[in-house]
């Protein structure tokens, strides 16, 4: 049984994420994608997870799918010709599915062979402790791990502070002050003035 | 709990970068993004307090190869240590580069410094852990903040593009690497490499159990550290991204990100394969890891060297000659026996200097002439002697020629290939150096044998200072290399001992 | 255990029966007149104007940006308020391990960190809504007539109306200039 629902639900989440890059409208890529969240969230409870897959769904169903929607709501999809301007050649996508296949493949090949691993290599001591219960989580979390939690949180006001610095627009100097400032950081250097000119008109500045 | 609290003093250096960051966030915010040269003196002052930590910490791992893991997933070694204090170092020069350049100046903005701080975090927990948890934190903290600093930028379409680059192959390879470990985990039941090593399901045994899954685990987890030190079939990122990053950012992907890729690699190779007291099944798999990277290094380095080769930009030059250098590193590694991973170590070392020095060359040019082509160099070299003396000096190391520390690391690595029975990658790296000594030299024909050039050259005299220093330092590490051998020395003999 | 989720399969069983079977329904139920106007969008009565696919602000982007944050923030603090109780009423797994205080302090420093961010967020201006930079008059785009016929009758019933107005004031005035 347990066997059977595991296949089915690993292969409706290769189905999504075929899905994801086959998908003609953006949007239906990350419908799918939220399909294969959603799957991977059900594996993840069929093997015992509880919390996991709570976390699953609250953090890659809920918080990353919107962050998803809203970049492919950023894209000015109206204007699709545009994209075609620019090649896909400075991405190198055959050689990011190259790369992509060839480690597919090699699990493909891990599943393969892996019947012959004995299954005595689990985490005993972890399984012992069950994981369908939140308390061991809870204490392994806070004592044996507190140095990748802690690091987590650097993590997060890492990319924060990271995407944030990337996102903002270019703010043009206002009033007398702030441009005498800006003209004082921006150092005596000839042509700096239309360096900085050209800089807020290609980030966008409307 | 009362062990914790023993031993935080063990990772001061680490909460000590914590607390600069934050320290540099507050202070920035209080600013209200103005006057941000001062958020720059206060990283520097803070990355000197923390490299203070790290000397004392050096000094009392006392006698060589001394260890201690602490929060049982730190290893406090002089491996690490190592690492930690040339990553301090080249922070430094990175931020010194962003306050001294006219042009990059202008975009020292307060995150310039705190995301140069959260990469140099991920590179301390990375060089240091064995757990496999915790250096994939450390690897994502690193590579977060280099996708942005490489589209820092804004406006630049290079920058974007580089960025953009970045972030995709960066993904991609985290994703393969995180498959690997989690085949890793599966096989063996921990996320610890000396449990991996040592426990009952290690390794070895799994491997004479079931080769397959354990050689394809390990394959995919090497080939998630052969992007972050661009070994060549995971090389396409480099050229694009280190030419479209701000050149103080190069220099930084090139010599810190990529040394801590090799420092995680040689720790992870190190711990499982290297240990003293490893069974003979251990050895052979190892001695089939180095087979592997021989052939890898090979490569590396020939087809490194054949694409600088065609270069114009200084920048693409030196991402190609990276990419050539990080394929010698490999070969030291290949010998998996000491002597190859303590040149590999030196060479490490003297490859902080030289490429730190060589990219702030390029920025130096850069807000000169307005690009990093080589053709703009031409007959400038007797306008600013205080750079360009250094830059052949700089050069004269890459290509690995006496008296410079380029030479020495070279040496040791020729010697180390040919004690150990790699003659013919010795024979490689040897016609490769040959190679490279073609390109290298395009940059010094293009400064002193052209015409002198008219235009006169508007003087950074202490962007200039701080290339000479380094300058000094490469000379003086190639004639003195007691010192600098006997860190690395220590540092091998510690990962080697083990913590466990 | 899959009996533990039952009621799990019940709830989203139902739920996406709902969501059909209102479908359904409303398919059966609703007159069957198809014509032009009844396939416009309804936008309160009003003609639309453009697509509705348009370009976000990267603000939304932002704000869904520092919501993952906190979201992950949350997943943190599950365990971590499992962990608190535990230790302080002295029973279940972290009981008599001293983990209480410990764990206290490190799900502070975690918050700590993670508050820096919202301050830094909030300081720099990402969640001011209203940008006083950059402050173009908003500027509708030209309402292009529509093509729907009624509409169009109706247009050119007014611009008859305002004609014929003219023409008799007009008419008005020449009338008292020649009494």
């Amino acid at each position: 049984m347990a066997e059977t629902l595991f296949y089915a639900l690993a292969l409706a989440a290769v189905g999504f994420a075929v899905g994801v890059i086959s998908a003609r409208s953006p949007m239906l890529s990350v419908l799918s994608l939220l399909g294969a969240f959603v799957c991977l969230a059900l594996v993840y409870l069929l093997a015992g997870f509880q919390f996991l897959a709570g976390a699953q769904v609250l953090v890659y169903a809920g918080a990353i799918m919107v962050l998803f929607l809203f970049v492919v709501m950023l894209l000015n999809l109206a204007d699709l010709s545009k994209v075609a301007e620019h090649p896909t050649r400075v991405l190198g996508v055959h050689r990011v599915a190259l790369a992509g296949g060839s480690a597919a493949l090699l699990g493909v090949l891990a599943l393969l062979a892996s019947r012959r691993i004995p299954d005595t290599a689990a985490d005993t001591a972890m399984l012992a402790r069950g994981f369908d219960e939140l308390e061991p989580i809870a204490v392994a979390l806070f004592s044996r791990y507190l140095l990748p939690f802690e690091a987590a949180s650097l993590l997060l006001l890492a990319t924060m502070v990271a995407v944030l610095v990337l996102a903002k627009r270019a703010r043009a100097p206002q009033g007398p002050r702030e441009q005498a400032q800006a003209v004082d950081a921006h150092g005596d250097a000839r042509g700096d003035a239309s360096d900085a000119a050209r800089e807020l008109e290609g980030a966008g500045l409307r | 709990m009362s062990n914790y609290l023993q031993s935080l003093p063990s990772i001061a250096p680490e909460i000590a970068m914590t607390v600069l960051l934050c320290a540099v966030l507050v202070v920035d915010l209080l600013l209200k993004g103005r006057d941000s040269r001062k958020v720059g003196y206060l990283t520097l002052g803070g990355l000197g307090v923390v490299a203070w930590l790290l000397l004392g910490q050096w000094g009392e791992l006392g006698s060589a190869g001394a260890a201690k893991r602490v929060f049982g997933m730190i290893d406090i070694d002089r491996f690490s240590t190592f690492f930690k204090l040339f990553t301090v170092g080249s922070l430094a020069a990175v931020v010194l580069f962003v306050l001294l350049d006219r042009r990059e100046r202008r975009h020292g903005i307060g995150e310039y410094y705190l995301l140069l701080l959260g990469a140099g975090l991920g590179i301390f927990f990375m060089v240091s852990t064995s757990n496999l948890l915790l250096l994939m934190l450390g690897l994502e903290l690193l590579s977060l903040a280099s996708y942005s600093l490489a589209g820092f930028h804004k406006g630049d379409k290079r920058s974007a593009e580089a960025a953009m680059k970045y972030v995709v192959f960066g993904g991609l390879s985290a994703g393969v690497m995180l498959y690997g470990i989690s085949l890793l985990y599966g096989i063996t039941g921990t996320i610890d490499l000396t449990e991996m090593a040592s426990g009952p399901h290690s390794l070895a045994a799994q491997f004479s159990s079931g080769p397959v899954p354990v050689a394809v685990a390990i394959v995919l987890v090497l080939a998630g550290f052969a992007y972050k030190v661009s070994v060549v079939p995971f090389h396409f990122w480099t050229p694009d991204v280190y030419e479209g990053a701000p050149t103080p950012v190069t220099s930084f992907l090139a010599v810190a990100s990529k040394a801590a890729g090799f420092a995680a690699l040689l720790r992870f190779v190190g711990k499982l394969f290297l240990v003293d007291g490893a069974d003979g099944a251990v050895q052979q798999y190892g001695a089939r890891i180095g087979a592997l990277l021989a052939i890898l290094s090979a490569l590396t380095m020939t087809l490194g060297n054949l694409a600088a080769l065609r270069q114009s930009s200084m920048k693409r030059m030196l991402a190609y000659s990276s990419i050539a250098h990080a394929g010698y590193v490999l070969m030291g590694m290949a010998t998996m026996e000491s002597s190859g991973w303590n040149a590999a170590m030196f060479y490490l070392a003297a490859y902080y200097l030289m490429n730190l020095g060589a990219f702030g060359f390029v920025l130096y040019f850069e807000s000169v002439t307005g690009s990093d082509d080589i053709a703009s160099l031409k007959g400038l070299g007797a306008k600013a002697l205080w750079v360009t003396v250094p830059m052949v000096v700089f050069l004269v190391s890459l290509t690995g020629l006496p008296p410079t520390v380029g030479f020495t690391g070279k040496y040791m690595l020729f010697v180390a290939g040919v004690d150990n029975g790699l003659l013919w990658l010795s024979l490689v790296m040897a016609l490769n150096s040959v190679v490279s000594l073609f390109y290298y030299f395009r940059i010094v024909k293009a400064l002193f044998l052209a015409e002198p050039a008219e235009r006169s050259m508007p003087g950074q005299s202490a962007l200039a200072g701080s290339i000479f220093v380094l300058a000094v330092l490469t000379v003086l590490f190639g004639l003195y290399i007691a010192p600098l051998q006997a860190w690395c020395d220590a540092s091998v003999e510690s990962l080697r001992l083990g913590a466990g | 255990m899959y009996f533990d989720y039952f009621t799990v399969l019940v709830f989203a069983s139902v739920g996406l029966a709902f969501v059909f079977a209102n479908l359904l329904i409303a398919s059966v139920l609703r007159p069957q007149r198809t014509q032009d106007e009844g396939l416009e969008t309804y936008e309160c009565g009003e003609v639309t104007i453009g697509e509705a696919w348009i370009q976000f602000d990267i603000r939304y982007y932002t704000v869904a940006l520092v919501y993952v944050v906190f979201a992950v923030e949350i997943a943190f603090l599950f365990p971590w308020a499992i962990v608190l109780k535990e230790a302080y009423a002295g029973t279940g797994a972290g009981a008599g391990a001293g983990i209480g205080i410990f764990a206290l302090i490190e799900g502070v420093i975690f918050l700590a960190v993670l508050a820096l961010g919202l301050a830094y967020v909030w300081a720099k201006g990402d969640l001011d809504w209203v940008l006083t930079y950059s402050a173009q008059p908003y500027q509708p785009a030209g309402r292009e007539s529509s093509n729907l016929p009624l509409v169009q009758e109706l247009e050119k019933e007014q611009e008859r109306l305002a004609e014929e107005r003219k023409k008799a004031a007009a008419a008005a005035a020449s009338s008292e200039a020649a009494a």
